[in-house]
């Protein structure tokens, strides 16, 4: 009987601590890869929002002064809680290969020849450096930890 | 020329719609839409998938964009190949690059609220050059007509008509069923020619839309055999035109047609029903007029504008 092996590589497990001052920037991570079949990443962070109402009701006032001169008229409570809101793209050497401009949810992302995740383009999984970049769209929180998970498959 | 209708800024789980793809393509089939646009942020979809949807559904689906910057939103439509925004920093706006492709450009929801409520749907860019913009969203999201980021967006479009052709338009930002009790808007586009997609492109450039809740306003200007649609330049020497609204699609709620100029408001006609209003208007030292149905003293449906040209 044949046994198909699948090799499973653990590639990056990387921790780290953001803070409003982070608010846009990116971080991306460059990892070398040859003949696997399917990429998996996973991105978690957290808090994913800011509870402290006092606080939150200040930053939509705030925002809402800013950009509507609305503030009498709007409830905060309409906008609460503010969230941190972390994207993910991944480039292959060649291509941009997709993006999860969402929350993440549970489940590990894939790229593949075929059944990519929502939002990733399928396609070869060419051989060379692949970049993973998180976007730092918002912090809203004093700090948020993000953890990124990237493994191969093939 | 043909009317179609059409929703331009779009998203699915690919990006943080709830819809899948073809729940989408499902759910404007039901409303009877001819084309959508697909525009999650910054990601896009292959060819082969929107062809197969398109075959489907027998619904025609312009692939797209929706650049989604730190610091504004770009919907990019007609799009063939992703655009990178994670370089471009605050003061750095640039389409150079893209325009050279055959994509059109229009700024999204411009006076929503921005960040940390919004993150960067306020658009915050400096435009150096309003030609490299082909579009704007004067209405957005759902009850658009009430909106007040949209009535700030109103205003800013019938300034910027001064000085440069900017075609509003409506998007809805799809991104889930529509509660009952809200309600949203549509784009009749004037395409001319066979090809659908490439149409609504050339239309939407020309400035041949209407943004409307329902009625449809077809809004010339004619002098003699010589009609003017609107999107077009009038070139005249005359102190008075005539012009013509036939009105279609409209619920029996009294409502108002009212020309409007950059000098104001410069005829009224009330109206109850589909309806074709013709009359003549003076036009000294009027730059562009476009046409617009109130109901209850907000609007419901307005045109793009004709552009009027005083020969010497």
């Amino acid at each position: 009987m044949l046994v198909e092996v699948v090799f499973i590589t653990q590639i990056l497990l990387v921790k780290g601590t953001l803070f409003e001052s982070s608010n846009k920037t990116h971080i991306s991570y460059s990892f070398y890869i040859e003949n696997i079949s399917h990429l998996y990443f996973k991105l978690d962070f957290n808090p994913k929002t800011l509870e402290d109402k006092q606080k939150a009701k200040t930053m939509i006032y705030d925002c809402l002064l800013k950009y509507s001169n609305l503030a009498e008229e709007e409830t905060w409570e309409k906008y609460f809680p503010l969230k941190n809101l972390l994207t993910l793209s991944v480039d292959d050497p060649k291509n941009f290969r997709g993006a999860a401009h969402r929350q993440p949810t549970d489940e590990a992302l894939l790229i593949a020849y075929e059944n990519s995740s929502a939002g990733f383009l399928d396609g070869e999984m060419i051989n060379g450096y692949w970049k993973i970049t998180i976007s730092v769209h918002s912090i809203v929180t004093d700090s948020c930890d993000y953890e990124l998970q990237i493994w191969t498959e093939g | 020329m043909k009317w179609v209708t059409a929703e331009l800024h779009t998203h699915t789980c690919a990006s943080d719609g709830n819809f899948t793809f073809e729940e989408l393509v499902q759910s404007a089939k039901a409303e009877d839409l001819d084309v959508i646009a697909i525009t999650d942020h910054n990601t896009i979809h292959p060819a082969t998938h929107i062809r197969k949807l398109e075959k489907k559904y027998n619904i025609d689906i312009i692939a797209g964009m929706e650049w989604t910057t730190f610091y504004g939103h770009l919907v990019i439509l007609n799009l063939h190949s992703y655009i990178d925004w994670r370089t471009i920093g605050p003061s750095q706006f640039d389409v150079t690059d893209i325009k050279k492709s055959d994509a059109i450009l229009g700024i999204a929801h411009p006076f929503r609220v921005g960040s940390p409520i919004a993150t960067g749907c306020h658009w915050e860019y400096e435009v150096s050059d309003w030609n490299d913009i082909d579009y704007f969203e004067v209405w957005s999201n759902v009850n658009p007509n009430i909106n007040a980021a949209n009535k700030k967006a109103f205003k800013f479009w019938l300034d910027k008509l001064n000085t440069t052709k900017l075609t509003a338009v409506y998007g809805r930002d799809w991104h889930r069923p529509i509660p009952a009790d809200k309600i949203v808007a549509k784009n009749y586009i004037g395409v001319i020619g066979d090809n659908m997609k490439s149409g609504v492109i050339d239309a939407i450039k020309a400035g041949r839309v209407v943004v409307s809740l329902a009625p449809l306003i077809e809004f010339t200007l004619f002098d003699n055999d010589h009609v003017v649609n609107i999107g077009e330049d009038y070139f005249t020497s005359n102190c008075i035109v005539n012009f013509k609204c036939v009105i279609t699609q409209l619920n029996n709620i009294p409502s108002s047609l009212v020309i409007k100029s950059n000098l104001g408001p410069i005829h009224f006609a009330n109206i109850s029903q589909d309806s074709i209003i013709v009359s003549n208007i003076s036009i000294t030292s009027v730059k562009w007029i476009i046409a617009v149905i109130e109901q209850n003293t907000e609007m419901v449906a307005f045109t793009n504008p004709i552009f009027i040209r005083q020969k010497e």
